[in-house]
């Protein structure tokens, strides 16, 4: 247990249709932490990331981001607390710019009132500008910036990911989640995301939850690992521990 | 899509001249009689629905929620706006009321139909927004048919003979309908190319990766939506002070139709589109008048065949932007790759 949790979790737990998705999920990270979450299929990994970012309402426990309790609220409110994440699927504004994808995901740090927008006062000038200069140095950490004007369904797989990671940066988070940000890359890809992931971690002081069924990422790159199977935790404990669990390697060899 | 972080300038004033020109020439060739009162009445028809398209753009094409209401919102501001002035005319002579400027008494009449209209569509909204796609379309359709029999059926309304007498004003201060109309456009312009106007694309493109960047998705589709309703309702307010008779069947569901097909037609997302929209579809109809019989059936397959070669309406996503036009015309570099340059600096 940390001092001061980022992100913490007590018997978290959610029932779809009598089905116990997830039950009794406990997590804590700390500053800067970088923890793996994994799982076989329908393990309820992404249920886990729905409930911490307030998609999924959970029917017991309690989330408590900088030890501010989430109870009834919306995704929206969730991220200006400080978490951030990105989907299995990847959901991009599809028809929008990669720019702009990162550009709205800065809305909530933007001040200027409908009105100031109609009336194109000075202060839209000013914060448009300045989002600007944001929304491109923050596409060239992930060198990006060159394909700025495109619209996002046209970047190639690998890139999408990789903007789906820049934008939810740009809500300025303190916890980030990835949902298998590896899946459908490349090794080449899967080694640069790697890189991205190490970098962003540093340069941007986030803490990071990170979905993967790349065994050889997780134990790589994670400090802490937790394991689920049937929305349980069945295992906790650093990559060498983990490795060696009799549970993790029934669950994983279908036992 | 672009946002440009210059002002520019030259844009701006470009599309301000245009305007006045456009002015100019209407009043010219209204006072020189060249523009006889059906053609006069044509233009104000374009008008109202150019206000009406690109309003419902705002919540069809920007938001991507189908609303089928949009004529309930125009009645709520046509009757309100008439009863309003209706209510000033006939008070007694030399009352102070009746001494303000006309002009004036319009204005505010529009104003507050304007208003009206998106307190119900607040109303209407809040609900009906919780819904999405077909639901949503039904709902705002019901919507709009309930506002509309309710209204027809007040006393302060007429009841079914409807009200009469309405003053005249949108065809006597046709250059103030025509500014509103400007207005209305540029209003939206602003507005969707702003912060607000990127959440609430993102809300069509995506509502759940919306919300997970922080965009309180209830807000904007409720603001969407009765910010869209409060322009039916200033649209409807011209329009009640054109026709100067208010009855049934004035604002039934084929008006929220006929609006929705113009957005359809122009394309979803594009208020340029919308634009051009509905001058060809309130024109084209006049212009076929001779054809009486074959009219509808015309206009039915122009729109087939619009939705069969080009379904995503005649202008897609894409504006039209005259100084980009010009650019072109003088051999210079189009406006929308000049500023990718120089915001590629930065
Ligand atoms: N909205 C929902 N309604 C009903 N059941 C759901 C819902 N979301 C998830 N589930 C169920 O919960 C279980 C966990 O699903 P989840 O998507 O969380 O698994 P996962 O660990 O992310 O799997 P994968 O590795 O395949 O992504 C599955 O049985 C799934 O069918
Ligand atoms: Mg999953």
């Amino acid at each position: 247990m940390e001092n001061n949790p980022v992100l913490r979790a007590e018997h978290l737990g959610i029932v779809f249709g009598g089905l116990k998705a997830v039950s009794d999920f406990d997590i804590s990270i700390g500053e800067n932490e970088l923890v793996g979450l994994i799982g076989p299929n329908g393990a309820g990994k992404t249920t886990i990331f729905n409930l911490l970012t307030g998609v999924y309402q959970p029917t017991e426990g309690v989330i408590y981001l900088n030890g501010k309790s989430m109870a009834h609220k919306k995704p929206h409110q969730m991220v200006k607390e400080g978490i951030a994440r990105t989907f299995q699927n990847i959901r991009l504004f599809k028809e929008l710019t990669v720019l702009d994808n990162v550009k709205v995901a800065f809305n909530q740090g933007m001040k200027y009132s409908l009105l100031k927008a109609v009336f194109r006062t000075p202060s839209y000038w000013k914060e448009e500008a300045e989002i600007d200069r944001k929304a491109r140095e923050l596409l060239a950490v992930f060198k990006m910036e060159d394909m700025a004007d495109s619209l996002a369904e046209n970047l190639p797989y690998g890139q999408q990911r990789k903007l789906e990671i820049a934008r939810a940066l740009a809500t300025n988070p303190k916890i980030l989640l990835l949902d298998e940000p590896a899946a459908g890359m490349n090794p080449t890809e899967t080694a640069e995301l790697m890189e991205t992931i190490s970098t962003i971690r540093k340069n941007f002081n986030i803490s990071i939850l990170l979905i993967e069924h790349d065994m050889s990422l997780v134990m790589s790159i994670c400090e802490r690992i937790i394991v689920i199977d049937y929305g349980q935790i069945i295992a906790k404990g650093t990559p060498q521990q983990i490795a060696k669990n009799e549970k993790v390697i029934g669950a994983y060899l279908g036992a | 899509m672009k946002q440009t972080v210059k002002v520019p300038w030259k844009a701006y004033i470009l599309n301000a001249v245009c305007a006045v020109l456009i002015f100019v020439a209407l009043s010219g060739m209204i006072s020189a009689e060249v523009i006889d009162k059906y053609i006069q009445g044509i233009i104000m028809l374009v008008f109202i629905n150019i206000i009406l398209a690109v309003s419902l753009n705002l919540t069809t094409g920007f938001l991507g929620q189908i609303a089928l209401g949009h004529a309930g919102f125009m009645s709520i501001g046509a009757y309100s706006s008439a009863i309003l002035t209706k209510f000033i005319k006939d008070l007694p002579e030399g009352s102070f009321l009746q001494s303000l400027p006309p002009q004036l008494i319009f204005g505010v009449a529009l104003l507050f139909g304007g208003l009206l209209a998106a307190v119900f569509g607040l109303l209407v909204g809040i609900p009906a927004l919780r819904l999405k796609g077909d639901y949503l379309a039904i709902i705002t359709l019901g919507f709009g048919e309930i506002i509309r029999v309710v209204m027809e059926n007040l006393e302060i309304t007429g009841g079914a003979q409807g009200l009469r007498s309405i003053p005249g004003y949108s065809t006597k201060y046709f250059g103030m309908c025509y500014w509103i109309t400007i207005l209305s456009v540029v209003f939206m312009y602003m507005l969707v190319r702003s912060r607000h106007g990127r959440a609430i694309m993102a809300i069509r493109e995506d509502d759940i990766a919306s919300e997970a960047v922080g965009i309180p998705n209830t807000y904007y589709k409720v603001a969407a939506f009765s910010i869209a309703a409060f322009f039916a309702g200033v649209a409807g307010g011209i329009y009640a002070h054109y026709l100067r008779i208010l009855g049934a069947k004035t604002f039934n569901f084929t008006r929220s139709i006929e609006i929705i097909v113009i957005v359809v037609l122009g394309g979803m997302g594009s208020i340029t589109g919308s634009i051009v929209a509905a001058i060809v579809l309130t024109v084209l109809p006049e212009a076929l008048r001779s054809f009486s019989d074959y009219r509808m059936l015309a206009y039915s397959v122009a729109l087939i065949i619009v939705m069969i070669f080009k379904p995503s309406g005649l202008f897609g996503r894409y504006e039209f932007s005259l100084a980009n036009i010009i650019a072109k015309i003088f051999g210079k570099k189009t406006g929308s790759k000049k500023e990718a340059v120089e915001g590629g600096v930065k």
